[in-house]
Parts: C-alpha cells; structure tokens; sequence
C-alpha cells in the first residue's frame, strides 16, 4: 500500500482533503460490473436487431420494459435478502395467491380496484412477516422456512380458487400494468431526471456547480455517458408515440429508493453489514432479527406487487402462474451481481440483470425460436457471469 | 488489593462468580481498572479470561458477585447498556464486516446522521470521514484510503481499525481478547504499539494474550487466573516470563486459602 506516500505528502495534502473527500471502491467497483452489464445488454439488443429488424423499435423495447418489471421487482427485494445472507423460494408461490385474491376480492367480493390492490399488499406484507417472524423465532435457515412456503402458498392459491383461473377485473384494474402516462408527460418527466442527473454529476466531478466532491475517474465518465445515451433512448421509446408504462415507472422509483437506501441510510447499510459479518453486526448493536423480519415483510410486499402487474398485465389470476418466476427471479439477482454468500449485491445490478434475461425471452419469441432455448441460454448465462465474477475478484489479489 | 478508590476506578469487580452447572467457571474474582492503565490478564485455557470479560461486557450474566462501571452498579446484564456505559470489547476475530469500508466499519451501530428531504435521516458521509481520519491521525494509525473496504487490508491493520473503533467514543474501558492471537509477531507490534498509546486518551484497557511477552511489554499489571481464581496480582516491571509462568501453573506457590 502507499501508506509512506500519503504520509510524505500529508502536509499537501491536509489543504485539500476537505474538498475532495475519497469516493468508495467497492461503489467504482460494482459500478464497472454494471456498467459491463449494461453493454452485454446493449449487445444482445443489437444483435437480435440485426437477426429480427424489429428489437430495437419503440412499441418492442416498451413491452420489453413491462415484461421484466414483474421478474426485476422480485430480483430487487432477493437482492437484498441475499445481501442479508436469507433467500427466499416462496416469491412465484406467493405471487400465484396474491394474483388469485385480486381476482376474488374485485370478483367475489365486489370490492374497487385500489382497494384490493392496498388490501393485496398488505397481505403480502403479512405473509412475508409471517415467514420472516418464524425465520427469527424458530432460528430454521431461511432456505427451509420458504421451501415451505413454496409448497403452502401454491396449494392456498389453487384451494381459493378452486382451481380455476378468474379473469375479467375491469378497466381500471386492466391499466395498471397495461397503462402509460400522456406522452407529454413521459418527457417532462425524462427530461427532467435527465436535468437532475446532469445537475448532481457536474456538482459532484466537476466543481463547476458548487463545491467538487470526488474525483474525476473514468468510470464516472462513462456513466455520464450511460446516462446520456439512456435518456435519449427514453425519449425516443417513451415520448414519440406511447408514455412511460407504469409498471416500468414504479420500478423506476423503486431501484431509485433501494440504491438510495443502500449508500445513504442506516437501515441499507445494515443490511450490508449484517451479510458481511452478522456476528460483527448484531456486537455493534445492529438488531438482526428485527432487520431480517423488516426485509422478509419488504419481500411480501414486492411479491404482492409483481402479483398486481402480473395479474393486471394477463387480466386473469391463474393458480398456476409463475412457475419459474421465482428461480428466474434468483437468476437475475446473480447475474446481476449478488453473491449468494451475502454481503454483495446491488438492486440495479439485478434489475439489469432481469432486463437482460427478459431481452433474451423476447428476441428469441420475435426470432420464431422455440422459448426453450431460453431456459438453456439463461443456464449458460449464470455460469457465465458468477466465474466472471470469480475471475475478476482473483485477479487484483 | 485496592478497595478504598473504588469510586475512581473506571471497573471494579467483586467477588464476581459464574457457573456453567457443575462447572465454576469464575470462583469469586475481584479487580479494580483505573482510567490510563493497562492490566494484563494471563491464565491457562480454562482459567476463566473470556468468562469473566463477557461477563464485564454484559454478554453473560453473573452468578453472584458485583461489577461497577465507573462506579454505577450494573443491575442486568446487556451489551448494549455496557456500551452505553463505556464498555467496549476488541475481539480476538469477526471484529470487523469485511464488505464495509473503513469508515463505515468504525461507525457501525452508531452512524451519524442528518435530516434530509422529506424527513429522513440521511448518513452524513462527510462528517464521518472527518471524525474517523481525525481519530486515526490522533491515534498514529496510517492507513490507505478509508473508503476501501477491510477486505483489502492486512490482519494488523484490521485489528487497528477495531481498536479505533473502541476507543472512538470515548469509553471507560476496553477489553481486548486476545487481539493478536491472529497475527505473526511482527504484524503484532504496530498492534500493541496502538495499545500502548491508548493511555493517554484516558482509557482503562483490560489486555487477555497467551503471548505472555506481550503481556510483559504492554501491560502496567497483570493479573494471573488460575482455575476461575485470581493467583496473582503483580506489576509487569516487577515479573519476568518464567515466573509468569510458574504462577499461571500454580507451581512454587503457596496453596491460596
Ligand atoms: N457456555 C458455557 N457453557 C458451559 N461451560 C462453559 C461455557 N463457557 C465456558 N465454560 C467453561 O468455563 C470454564 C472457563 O472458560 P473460559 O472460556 O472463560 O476460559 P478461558 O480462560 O477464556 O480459556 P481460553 O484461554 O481457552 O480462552 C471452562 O471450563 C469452560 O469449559
Ligand atoms: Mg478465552
């Protein structure tokens, strides 16, 4: 290390340090993996344009968004669980019987759209705390107790519905999943985090704005770059002919909060610190089990609203839904970086990772190639990126 | 023994007892730590050491006996209200969370905060790193970028990140339970070169090695356990390693009452 350097210039230096504080490595780091993410992504994109002609087309790359909200939704609150070294294999499970209660409360029940969709997530929320509470208590890994609840709540969800698949919710519940925002509202809101982003980079890197508060590196660079590029995109795919779908701008706020959480609040870093060393953790005065019961009940509540986009998105809440969605869910969060020992992961690393997989379903689909490909290719895929993983953390050892 | 200046000792511990069933773990140890001084605490596997600091640290609950903290009786045993009194732990291992940054490790459980949009409350980064690079030029320790996480440092330097860690909020006392136990000898002594200087904060430190020359070097007393009792109480200068020895045994030593 270059302890004698800093020391030698320690005197230099103590003029400067106040303004330019030091940015997190580990941060630059996953930034990289993400940033390489996102071009295999770009990639795959124009590699299935030049095969189809018609991936990279407003109303394909819109569908594509809604297609990977449901499955990004669930990779976001793994992530997390993961980060906390639990895992949980009840999501597709719990997805189907929320799916299924939409359909009876609005159904059977008679009740409106928005208050389903709030008594929907708070079951969710209930299931997920019910599951998370038994984690705590009983102290059984977390592995058995949603193994479980992989097996219960499929069976709650063909019992209650007696095996059959409602459909028909209205109009209302339909734009949920299926809606947009006005156009023009789509761009005043693109532009405007666009703006935003612009503001905190130069703020941040440059000191042009404000005081400068990192340093200039390369992958701050491209990022800046990434962010260009994403925008014009976005006005391109959400601003010219249909709006922001919601399901894409819920995600949206969701990565926002949850990175925003990870790096600025007590409760996101605790999360990491308890998968980085729960033992260290729980000495420091961090409450585990409290964090893990706050993380199984945040699982529930996602699961419930992947349930409501699904459900919404297929207007029917079949028993049998989501089959998969629980392990593509897991795939995603891998690929995206998470490491199932805890401690490392990122929600827009997942997320992207679920963009990824679920750009690979739909190339595949306009390609005319049968969909099974898909599950060989997202097998390769997860190898793929967890040695490239391994390969990378030996190397600077 | 010191009974007299019980009020200014930074512990004091008396008659503490602890049984596991038939097992006396602690028969009846009493000790006084005062602020700026350094007691060794030496004894064989078994003698009682990590009992009896669990037992200081509100991790296990004596059997009888009494322990104050700067003079304030403890009444239930919690780690919490130990650290919230001044106690602080330095473990021989699992001191620090590998994937958190060096910053973020010595606040960990004690983050500072601010108010931020919509109410919240926001890690403040800046102040942090302040404090912590503030704590490490007072304390002598160098170390590489604090934004890097402990992963990437050496076992010494880890376990100086956890000594900074103790000492940051001004405690009473801190324990330490074998902190070199992991580390060569070399990568030991810029360790217990730290633990030399902690004095001058005010500190009372409670030293366990089985390193019995660190012991020698770093402590102002050591205190022999032998069998969950204290043998032996005598000043490091006055003591040399084989003698040392000899007491921890119970060898050449006049059966205790
Ligand atoms: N949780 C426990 N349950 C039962 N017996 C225990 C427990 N913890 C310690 N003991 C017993 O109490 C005695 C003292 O143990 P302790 O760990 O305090 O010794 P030590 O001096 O720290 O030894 P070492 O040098 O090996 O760390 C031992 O006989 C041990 O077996
Ligand atoms: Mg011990």
């Amino acid at each position: 290390m270059n302890v004698k350097v800093g020391a030698h210039a320690g005197s230099v230096q103590a003029a400067v340090e106040p303004i330019v504080s030091r940015q997190s490595l580990e941060l630059e780091r996953s930034n990289w993996r993400i940033i390489i993410l996102i071009g295999a992504t770009i990639a795959i994109w124009v590699g299935f344009h030049i095969w189809t002609g018609v991936f990279i087309s407003p109303r394909n790359l819109s569908n594509l968004t809604v297609q990977a909200a449901i499955t990004a939704v669930l990779a976001a609150g793994l992530c997390w669980l993961l980060v906390a070294r639990e895992i949980d294999l009840s999501v597709g499970s719990l997805l189907a019987m929320c799916g299924v209660l939409c359909m009876l409360l609005m159904q059977k029940a008679g009740i409106n759209a928005y208050l389903t969709i709030l008594i929907v997530i708070f079951i969710g929320i209930g299931i997920g705390l019910l599951q998370g509470g038994l984690r705590v208590k009983l102290g059984i890994p977390s592995f058995i107790i949603t193994l479980a609840g992989f097996s219960w709540l499929r069976g709650l969800a063909y019992v209650l519905s007696g095996a059959e698949t409602l459909s028909g919710a209205g109009d209302t519940f339909y734009e949920v999943a299926n809606g947009q925002f006005p156009v023009l509202l789509s761009l005043a809101i693109i532009l405007l985090l666009a703006a935003a982003h612009l503001y905190s980079w130069l703020r941040a890197y440059t000191g042009l704005i404000g005081p400068q508060r990192f340093e200039r590196r390369p992958v701050n660079l491209v990022i800046l770059a990434l962010s260009i590029g994403a925008s014009a995109l976005a006005v391109w795919v959400f601003a010219t002919r249909r709006g922001i779908p919601y399901p894409l701008a819920f995600l949206g706020l969701l990565v926002f909060v949850m990175e925003y959480s990870a790096r600025n609040t007590r409760f996101g870093r605790y999360v990491y610190a308890i998968g980085g060393n729960p033992t260290s953790a729980r000495r420091s005065g961090i409450n585990v089990d409290r964090m893990v019961l706050c993380l199984f009940g945040l699982m529930g509540a996602l699961a419930a609203i992947a349930a409501i986009i699904q459900t919404s998105r297929l207007d029917a809440g079949p028993p049998n839904v989501g089959l998969f969605v629980n392990l593509s869910a897991l795939s995603a969060a891998i690929i995206g970086g998470t490491s199932l020992f805890g401690g490392e992961g990122r929600v827009l690393g997942a997320v992207i990772g679920a963009l990824l997989m679920a750009s690979i379903t739909n190339g595949l689909s306009l390609a005319g190639v049968d969909t099974f490909y898909q599950m060989i290719i997202t097998g390769a895929l997860l190898i793929v990126a967890v040695s490239a993983d391994h390969a990378a953390q030996r190397r600077p050892k | 023994m010191t009974t007299s200046a019980t009020t200014a000792s930074a512990v004091s511990v008396r008659d503490l007892r602890k049984n596991y069933g038939a097992v006396e773990a602690t028969r009846g140890v009493s000790f006084d730590i005062f602020p700026g001084e350094i007691v060794g605490m030496v004894g064989d596997n078994g003698a009682g050491k990590s009992t009896l600091t669990k037992m200081i640290a509100g991790d296990v609950a004596p059997s009888s006996g009494e322990i104050r903290i700067g003079g304030t009786l403890v009444q239930s045993s919690s780690t919490t209200w130990a650290r919230d009194h001044g106690v602080e732990m330095v473990y021989q291992d699992l001191a620090l969370c590998d994937n958190l940054d060096i910053c973020a490790n010595i606040f960990l459980g004690r983050e500072i905060t601010q108010r931020a949009f919509i109410g919240h409350w926001k890690l403040s980064h800046d102040t942090m790193m302040a404090k912590a690079q503030n704590l490490l030029n007072m304390l002598e320790v160098k170390l590489p970028n604090l934004r890097e996480p402990v992963t990437a440092l050496s076992g010494g330097q880890r376990q100086m990140v956890a000594i900074a860690r103790s000492v940051a909020y001004e405690p009473k006392l801190v324990i330490m339970d074998e902190p070199t136990a992991a580390l060569s000898v070399s990568a030991g002594q810029p360790v217990l070169d730290l633990i030399r200087r902690l004095p001058q904060r005010n500190v009372a430190i409670l030293l366990i090695s089985h390193r019995l020359s660190d012991v020698l070097t770093t402590a102002d007393r050591i205190l022999v356990l032998r069998r969950g009792k204290i043998a032996a109480a005598v000043r490091a200068s006055e003591i040399d390693e084989a003698e040392l020895l000899r007491l921890m045994a119970g060898i050449n030593v006049p059966n205790e009452d």
